[in-house]
This record gives structure tokens, sequence and C-alpha cells, in this order.
């Protein structure tokens, strides 16, 4: 009875992983059938748990140069006696071995492999060519431009591979390109963190400071009109100024406002002066985008020159990474139009992968766009305020 | 199995290329068996890598009649662990849940699962160690019953009834219910 029991659970079990339903197989023993339910129903729970167990693709990637590297290491060593070797620890081994590919890729080699697909020998050393190509890449914008076009170099082998029926190639350069695809978005978003962080730090002081243009007061007077928002804000002392002066007060940290002779000094403002104004900034450029011409009291933009250079920037970036996952998408697309059976599995997981990350990515610069617009109406609106006032 | 068969026998003559096809077809598989008998995910990284080091070392002196390459592999995975584990219990101890909370990526995310893995690792841990080993080889990484068999030198019938007593005890050490 046991053993029965023992059979007819694995034969479930061997059937359920083929695809067949739990009530059809559980059906096929009556006679144990509410037992072999609640014992599937617990290793489904089990496998259910342990299904995030699963290598890191960027751990599976390195680990494969690594090997790469050792092998090339190993195979330079003499086959009868390999006393220097056996003597070594495995990490000093492996840092050897790093230490060997990296001499690999110095060489001419390197050249010849940037063409190799994942079943050529040199494929090993065209990926840590572009490992170095991304070492050397230091800015964020540039390396999510450079994961972006390496997912384009991966689409296409993925596409070789499956023209050739090598579905396990197609499966392990899929997961490179996964890799590389998020690695794209994580520093594309790194970017537009540091973009927004400006933007966040100009708009702010926009809509809060309120510069009422007057005409020019008599000597011994200024008029400031500062919503006071901030205590440092409220805590200005308008300049003193014998030649009559109209005194802007930026949102600042510190409220530290002089002024001698019809100049604004602005203490935490911008990164950069648009209109040549004599302007004093102090501190970190976090806060204030306008600064008040003196004898007209009108506003003058200065950070929003610099942010929109940004955006422009990120909008350009966005749209190369659009580019690049968008010719992934056909690549593969096409590709699984002429695939063979064995292939199409695996290149149908590829191509939802990069379909799924082109959408995102258009997402993001469709959202882009709307966030571009609102600053630009925040600001006109805050205008008109001022000019009705 | 035949496909395995070929790619070994290339390797052993010296194809990296077909190793490289080997380690891809069993690199996942070896990382789970390892990762849910150690403390953490650094310690799994580092013991797969050692795994696939050895295993390259060691091919050329490989005969496939003497046990199929899977069971091989798998027990220099097993050898590797055993080797790790004394080691590590010589050492200063880490707790199984705060080794786990150190390597996991983003907190918020990860906690949910981290919890439901570190759950199944102290089931397991509690289990006789022969149906560790069965529930670990068959339902973490998914080997056959010929290969389990293979791996732990055990006939195809006990690895079935070690197989059913480990699923039974893992439902009472997970759910409090003995079924079994």
């Amino acid at each position: 009875m046991a053993k029965k029991i023992e059979e007819a659970f694995n034969d479930c079990f061997e059937r359920l992983m083929s695809g067949e339903s739990l009530d059809s197989c559980v059906n096929s023993y009556p006679e144990f059938a509410e037992e072999l339910d609640v014992m599937l129903r617990t290793v489904f729970d089990v496998k259910r748990k342990a299904y995030p167990v699963q290598p890191s693709p960027e751990f599976k990637y390195w680990s494969r140069v690594r090997l790469q590297g050792v092998q090339s290491y190993l195979d330079r060593q003499p086959a009868p006696s390999q006393p220097f070797f056996s003597g070594l620890r495995a990490n000093l081994a492996i840092a050897l071995a790093s230490f060997l590919v990296i001499i690999i890729v110095s060489s001419s080699t390197a050249f010849a492999s940037s063409t190799a697909l994942p079943d050529q020998p040199l494929y090993g050393i065209k990926l840590a060519v572009e490992q170095s190509q991304l070492a050397l890449t230091t800015s964020d914008s540039k390396k999510a431009e450079l994961y972006a076009r390496l997912v384009e170099k991966r689409a296409e082998e993925i596409a070789a591979m499956a023209n050739q029926g090598k579905s396990d190639k197609v499966d392990s350069t899929t997961a490179i390109m996964n890799y590389q695809l998020d690695q794209a978005a994580t520093f594309l978003q790194r970017y537009e963190t540091s973009v927004a962080e400006v933007q966040a730090s100009t708009l702010p002081a926009a809509a809060t400071t309120t510069t009422v243009p007057v005409p020019p007061p008599p000597p011994q007077e200024t008029t400031s009109t500062t919503t006071a928002t901030q205590p440092a804000a409220s805590s200005v002392t308008a300049p003193t100024t014998t030649t009559g002066t109209t005194t802007a007060t930026g949102t600042s940290t510190s409220g530290q406002t002089s002024g001698t002779t019809g100049t604004t000094s602005t203490t935490g403002a911008a990164t950069g002066g648009a209109s040549g104004q004599s302007t004093t900034t102090t501190g970190k450029s976090t806060t204030g985008t306008t600064s008040t011409d003196n004898k007209t009291g009108q506003k003058q933009p200065q950070q929003p020159v610099v942010s929109a250079q940004r955006l422009a920037e990120l909008n350009k970036i966005k749209a190369n990474i659009n580019a690049s996952t968008s010719k992934s998408v056909t690549v593969l697309q096409n590709a699984l139009d002429k695939a063979p059976d064995n292939a199409r599995a695996g290149l149908s997981n590829a191509l939802d992968r990069a379909k799924l990350a082109n959408q995102k990515f258009l997402l993001q610069q469709q959202q882009q766009l709307q966030l571009q617009q609102q600053p630009n109406t925040t600001n006109k609106g805050t205008t008109d305020t001022q000019n009705t006032k | 199995m035949l496909i395995e068969e070929q790619l070994v026998q290339r390797a052993i003559n010296g194809d990296k290329d077909a190793f490289t096809h080997i380690y891809d077809m069993h690199f996942d598989k070896i990382y789970r068996y390892i990762y849910v008998k150690v403390r953490s995910q650094a310690e799994a990284e580092d013991l797969t890598q050692d795994v696939f080091i050895k295993a390259y070392e060691g091919i050329r002196s490989y005969k496939w009649r003497d046990l199929p390459f899977t069971a091989w592999l798998f027990r220099i995975a097993h050898n590797r662990v055993i080797d790790h584990v004394r080691k590590a219990s010589r050492e200063k101890k880490t707790g199984l849940e705060e080794a786990d909370a150190i390597s996991s990526g983003d907190p918020v995310y990860m906690s949910e699962q981290n919890f439901e893995v570190y759950q199944l690792k102290v089931a397991l841990q509690q289990l006789p160690d022969a149906q560790r080993e069965v529930a670990t080889l068959r339902f973490i990484s998914e080997l056959s019953i010929a290969e389990v068999a293979s791996a732990l030198g055990k006939s195809e019938g006990t690895v079935k009834a070690l197989q059913f007593n480990a699923v039974a005890s893992l439902r009472k050490l997970l759910y409090g219910k003995f079924d079994g």
C-alpha cells in the first residue's frame, strides 16, 4: 500500500510537470485521491516558495566570463604536473584568471572578436571588451545609451542563434540581454533623477518668489515683496541703497541678502546668470530661479535655461534608447517568423522582454514630455499673476 | 541525455565550448541546490563558481560509465557545500535570518520573497539528511528520479519513498499538518 502511494505520487508529480491538470491526475488514483491532492499541493507550494531562488543575470554573466578566463589559464598550464595551480587557493586562481581576461582584452584578439557570436570561441572576449567600454563610460546617460546599444547587439545574436536552431544559446544570450535592458533602465532612471533634482530645486523657487515690478523708488526706500514660505526668506533684510533699487529675494537657505549699489544678492542661487546682471551666488546651486532687473523690475530666467538643456539631452537619450529597443524588437520579430521550432520558445521570451522594455521606455518618454510642459505652464501662471498685480 | 553525453565527451577531449554548454545547462540547478543549503546569496555564488571550476579541472578524468554526469556534478556541489559548512562552523556563525537580510537587494520588494525562501530553508534543515537531499535535488534543482538516485547512490524505489516522506514532513513543518 505504502509503496503504491509513493509510486502514484511520483507518477502524478511527473505528469503535472508535463502539463497535466491536478484533477485529471489525482482522479486516475481514486483510492489515494484525497491524500495525493494534499501532497501534490504541498509540493507545488514548496516549488513556489523556491521560485525566487535564481542566480541573478549579472552573476551568471560574470561567472561565465570568469570561467572562460580560468579555462584559458588552465589550458596554458603544463598538463602532467600542475604544482603551481594546485598549490593556489581558488580565489587566487580566479583573480589571476580575471587578470588574464584583461590582458586578452587588450590584445588584438579583441578586435577580431567584435563580430563573434555566442557559439564562437571569441564571444567571451567580445563580452569582456564591452565590459571595459562600460567601465570607461562614467556618465549615467552615456551608460544607459551604451547598454541600449548592447541590447541591440544581443538581439542580433539571439536572432542568429535562433536561426541556427541553437536554443541553449538563445536562452543564455537572452539572459544577458535582459540584464542589459535592466541596466539601461537603471542608468536612465539615475540620470532622470539627477535632472529631476535640478528641476525640483528650481520650480519651487519660481512658484514661491513673487516680485512686484515697481517703479524706481525714491532714495532710502526699497520695496520687496516676498512670500514667506521659508523662515529664511522672511528674514531677508532689504538693502539700503542711495541710487534707487528694486531688490529681489530668491528663496534662500540663509536669507542673507546684501546690496549696496543697486545689485541683488541671492544666497544659494542659480547655476549661472543668463542675462549678465549683477548676481552674487553663494553656496550650492539649489534655489532661486529668477532675479530682478534693477531698473525694470522684470524677472529674468536663469536656471530654466540650464534645466532646458538637460531636459533636451534627456529627451535625446530616451529617443536613442527607444530607437535601440525598437530595432531589437524588429530584429527579434523578424527572426521569430523564420526560426525553427526548437528555438521559437526562447526567441519568443526574448521578444516579449524586448517589447516590454520598449513600451516602458516609450511611456517614460511620453511622461517626460508631459512633465516638460507642466513647469512651463506653472512659470507662465506665476508671471501672469505678478503682472496682474 | 544523448546530447549531454556527447557534450561531456567533447569537453573531456578539451572542447571548451562544449563545457560552456554544459555550464549553461546546469548552472541554475547547481545554484539553487547550493542556495538552500548555505546562509547567504554571496556564499551560494562563490560556491557555484567553485563547483564549475572544480568540474572543469576534473572533467578529463571523468568517466560516464561510472556515474552520469549530472550526478557527478551534484556530488561535487554536495562535497563543496559540506566543506564550506564545516569551515563555517569553525568560524563565527551568522544566523540564517541575518545573512538573508544582508544579501537581499531592495528590502521592501524582497522581504516577502525572502521570508518564504527563509521559511523553506528552515523547514528543509529540519528534515532528516536523506529526505533533505532528495527534496532539494528533486524539487529545488528539478532532477529526475533516475538522476537523484545516481547522485545519492540509492535505488529509484528508495528515492521515491524518501521523496514521499520528505513532502509529508515538509507539510507538517510548513503548515503544522501531518497528512502523509
